[in-house]
């Protein structure tokens, strides 16, 4: 019975047993992402922790909900990003194949960009609002909490801008922070400028139901598991026969030598 | 070792490192074009990468089952497996394990 407890089966199902529960946790965290699409109801403000995680893409769910952060502006790292309407729905190319070119009959602006950092010393880009003169916009300072709804970055796939105006992207965001910067921006619905308050792109939750991408490796996931499970059946099977095969060797060597 | 069963497994491991080596090198050309470059996603783009996601772990399977009929240590059958993940990795271990077959 001894070969059943060697140090080398023991680390083989140590190590099956591992990967094992650790494929399935994946596959419980990407089913759990899949489900997450469900908008809260009302005005509920969930965290911001909770709707935007760092060192990851904001989720589908999480865009146009309402939040708050507090943080500390960043006055040197302003973006203005110019040919823009107060509008964001009106910016938006209904036919994301086609290029389109709009006459406005309202004023043609900037949107003004502040770069806040939070507590946790990661950066949220937020629109404070529209100008035509951001000249006279002084710039943000000091420690504030600021309302908003989350929008996703201008570059996720299906959304175009008409009159090639220049999309606010994550990247650009993370282009002007000091620190790592959460994915998307925050329209803020608060005011506290002078600034003439922006209507977002994305005013409803999105997504609703079932997302098929984490759906998708939700089952990767269980595939691998299935794979793992094979594999740690298959290397502990042949240990055991190689331990097998050794002890019988050793067994008539015993025999020859008595 | 059943000479048949070997073939069978051989085969079946060269097309895998072929075929996702082949994806995974398109995919890596088109992630460039979009995070580099900054060109538009293209639709079938997120898509891909699942398909992916689904082939990476058929090419696993390949790789265990050629390991145990070629007596590879784990580290070795592990290191292969890896190799399914880096860009034109594949092509080379299956050039590599192809010389190590004709030569034994």
């Amino acid at each position: 019975m001894k070969r059943h407890f060697s140090i080398r089966l023991v680390a083989i199902h140590a190590l099956g047993a591992f990967s094992f529960v650790a494929c399935l946790g994946l596959a419980y965290w990407q089913w759990d992402r899949a489900q997450a699409y469900a908008p809260p109801a009302g005005d509920t403000v969930l965290s911001f922790e909770e709707l935007s995680p760092l060192r990851d893409y904001l989720p589908a769910s999480s865009v146009a909900v309402p939040t708050s952060i507090t943080g500390t502006w960043q006055p040197d790292e302003r973006i203005l990003m110019p040919e823009r309407v107060v509008d964001g729905k009106a910016m938006v190319n209904p036919d994301p194949e086609t290029e389109l070119q709009v006459q406005w009959q309202t004023p043609v602006g900037y949107w003004v960009v502040d770069i806040m950092e939070l507590a946790d010393e990661s950066s949220v880009g937020v629109v404070r609002g529209f100008t035509e003169s951001p000249d006279q916009i002084a710039l943000a300072s000091g420690i504030e909490t600021v309302s908003g709804v989350m929008q996703p970055s201008e570059d996720v796939p299906g959304l175009k801008l008409v009159n090639d105006i220049k999309p606010l992207t994550t990247y650009l965001i993370v282009e002007n922070s000091r620190t790592i910067a959460h994915d998307g921006y925050l329209v803020a619905t608060s005011r506290t400028n002078s600034l003439t308050p922006v209507s977002p792109i994305f005013s409803e939750p999105v997504v609703k139901g079932l997302n098929w991408q984490n759906v998708a490796y939700t089952f990767n996931w269980l595939f691998f598991a299935g794979i793992v499970a094979m594999m740690w059946v298959r290397v502990a099977r042949d240990e055991l026969e190689f331990a097998e095969i050794a002890k019988s060797n050793a067994d008539l060597g015993h025999d020859y030598e008595s | 070792m059943n000479r048949e069963d070997f073939e069978k497994q051989w085969l079946f491991y060269r097309i895998m490192a072929v075929v996702v080596g082949s994806v995974l090198l398109i995919l890596t050309a088109f992630l460039i074009s979009v995070r580099v470059l900054e060109n538009p996603e293209p639709q079938f783009y997120a898509a891909a990468w699942t398909a992916h996601g689904y082939l990476f772990p058929v090419y696993v399977v390949a790789t265990f089952m050629l390991s145990t009929k070629l007596k590879w240590s784990f580290t070795k059958t592990i290191l292969i497996m890896l190799a399914g993940t880096i860009p034109l990795m594949s092509f080379f271990t299956e050039r590599r394990v192809a010389k190590e077959i004709s030569q034994s």
